[in-house]
């Protein structure tokens, strides 16, 4: 089937540039951190005559009732989250919800993804659903990726039907540019927007799409799993992602306040993003951005286990961190965007606590992991009680471990991934939280920074 | 439990911190200031893009066209209600009760 070329002019939908002259926010910020610390002096003042113990105990007696509530705010924060987590699996295992089957169009954002868009193209056509078509926005590619993906524009045999698909070659504009511009061609009433280096499973759309049914839901967030595995570095991260993001995100799905739908995979009415205003490109998380305005606009958005998708995890450590800071930043943004939620529960309760969570899991939680450590082992090492040091790491171990071993249940997940818990707390997510910090502390100073490009090894399910 | 000295030292910390914070975001909002980095940009209204696609077009009423189409192609689709309508029709019939064509 010969393949036809045609000039068409899009919309540049949901762009929103930076107002880039910050000198007022700066300086406000800068006053009310002055005024903040005045008021802490005053505290100083007053409280410090009463410190009568000599210095090294009182720093251990401060050390140890610190200890206290940080554990009993992680203990909290744990129980909180497997609880509400089973709920969502309980629930979950018990409705049946009737098929639906509308036309859904699967939009592909591509940049110089030559490598892996034919494995990510070809796990689409075995798709266990019978009505959809796949458009690639090809994002103005300096590689071959525009050659690649012309071959395979045509009508492809799927699993239960022929699949449609198209090619759109754009100028370089972002990917949230990317995706409008796929959705804005789109004639589906749905639309899984996904990512270049993404595989999706046979299920996912058959699994995701009946929730549809409820026409107050804007949205379904899918399950994503580390594609590339089998090293030490993905192998932690394909355990973060299922104990760290997966759990958090059943969890807020049974309590209605999922704040973030994953960019590999997120199913959208399509009304629910043209009345939320499209992507912006004016943060560095454009689903974290999206998800807000659809929450804000009050759709509802729910989480699908099957929904799975397999991405590429970075596999060296520069360009995780990489991943990791453009991901805080962008959160940073998206909170920054709607703040008056952050502020003011009057607005919306519902928003208000979904700002809170995001800010807690973007600031607070990865400070106090930080201080905690550092704190506590200096002290410890300090004053001679370095033996408690194992002990430390020995609870919090114990306790990735067993939250590992109930998500490797639930999900299915391989057996292996468990004993990783045993670094997990104290080395990895010590390190993502120190770049969390870093990047949270540029993002309040307006350092400028750019989207920065993974680098992609071409990893296929299948193999 | 004797919290006061606790929280002193916590406050201790907090306004050491403070001022560290203040100080280096005062230094580096100078720096900003006499590089003048700040610039608007103009946004673009539109833009124009290449469609590759297998042996018909559509074209949502919202997208313009650029080129004109071909008469085999307009034959085959020319508004977003027909390819509505013919994609319905494609998806809708059934080869027994399973297979779908798209032609």
């Amino acid at each position: 089937m010969k393949n036809k070329k045609k000039g068409i002019i899009f919309k540049n939908l949901g762009v929103k540039h930076w107002n880039k002259s910050k000198a007022p926010g700066m300086l406000r910020l800068m006053m009310s951190s002055l005024f903040f610390s005045g008021i802490l002096l005053i505290i100083l003042y007053f409280t410090m005559p009463l410190i009568n113990m000599p210095i090294g105990g009182f720093v251990v007696y401060s050390s140890i009732v610190a200890l206290v509530v940080f554990l009993s705010i992680l203990l909290l924060r744990y129980f909180s989250i497997l609880f509400t987590s089973f709920l969502f699996v309980a629930k979950y295992s018990t409705i049946k919800i009737p098929d639906f089957n509308p036309l859904v169009s699967i939009i592909i954002p591509v940049y110089n993804e030559g490598k892996i868009i034919k494995d990510s193209v070809m796990s689409l056509l075995k798709m266990n659903y019978n009505k959809y078509e796949i458009i690639i926005v090809n994002d103005g590619s300096t590689d071959n990726t525009a050659e690649i993906c012309e071959e395979l524009v045509g009508v492809h045999k799927g699993l239960h039907s022929d699949i449609k698909v198209t090619l759109i070659n754009k100028p370089n504009g972002g990917k949230s540019s990317a995706l409008n511009t796929g959705i804005q061609y789109s004639k589906a009433d749905f639309v899984l927007c996904m990512d270049g280096d993404t595989q999706l499973a046979p299920n996912s759309l058959k699994e995701s799409v009946k929730y549809f049914r409820d026409e107050k839901l804007g949205a379904v967030a899918g399950n994503v799993k580390i594609l590339n595995r089998k090293r030490i570095l993905t192998d932690l991260q394909a355990l973060e992602y299922i104990e760290g993001l997966n759990l958090l995100r059943s969890s807020q799905s049974y309590l209605g306040i999922i704040n973030i739908i994953p960019g590999p995979i997120g199913i959208f009415r399509k009304a629910a993003i043209q009345q939320s205003g499209w992507y912006s490109n004016d943060t560095f998380a454009e689903d974290a951005d999206l998800t807000l305005k659809l929450r804000i606009a009050g759709w509802k958005v729910v989480y699908e286990m099957n929904a799975v998708a397999y991405t590429e995890a970075p596999e060296n450590i520069h360009q995780l961190l990489k991943q990791r800071y453009r991901w805080t930043r962008g959160i940073l943004q998206s909170i920054r965007k709607y703040k008056e939620y952050l502020y003011n529960p009057f607005i919306d309760f519902g928003n208000t606590i979904i700002m809170w969570t995001m800010f807690y899991d973007a600031i607070i939680w990865p400070t106090m992991n930080i201080f905690a450590n550092v704190f506590f082992i200096s002290v410890a090492l300090i004053f001679g009680m370095s033996s408690l040091i194992p002990l430390w790491w020995a609870i919090i171990a114990l306790l990735d471990i067993v939250s590992a071993l109930y998500c490797v249940a639930v999900e299915k997940e391989e057996i292996r991934l468990v004993p990783y818990a045993f670094v997990y707390r104290l080395f990895f997510i010590f390190l993502i939280d120190i770049t969390k910090a870093a990047a949270t502390i540029e993002e309040f100073l307006g350092l400028e920074m750019t989207w920065g490009k993974l680098d992609r090894v071409g990893s296929n399910k299948t193999n | 439990m004797e919290l006061i000295p606790v929280f002193a030292f916590i406050v201790l910390v907090a306004t050491i911190a403070t001022f560290i914070f203040s100080l280096a975001a005062y230094i580096l909002y100078k720096i900003r200031e006499k590089r003048g980095r700040f610039t608007e940009t103009a946004p673009h209204q539109a833009f124009k893009a290449e469609l590759v696609a297998p042996n018909y077009y559509y074209l949502p009423s919202d997208v313009q066209q650029v080129n004109e189409m071909s008469n085999e192609a307009n034959e085959a689709i020319d508004s977003r209600d027909g390819i509505s309508k013919q994609v319905e029709n494609d998806i809708v019939n059934k080869n027994n009760g399973n297979e779908l064509v798209w032609k």
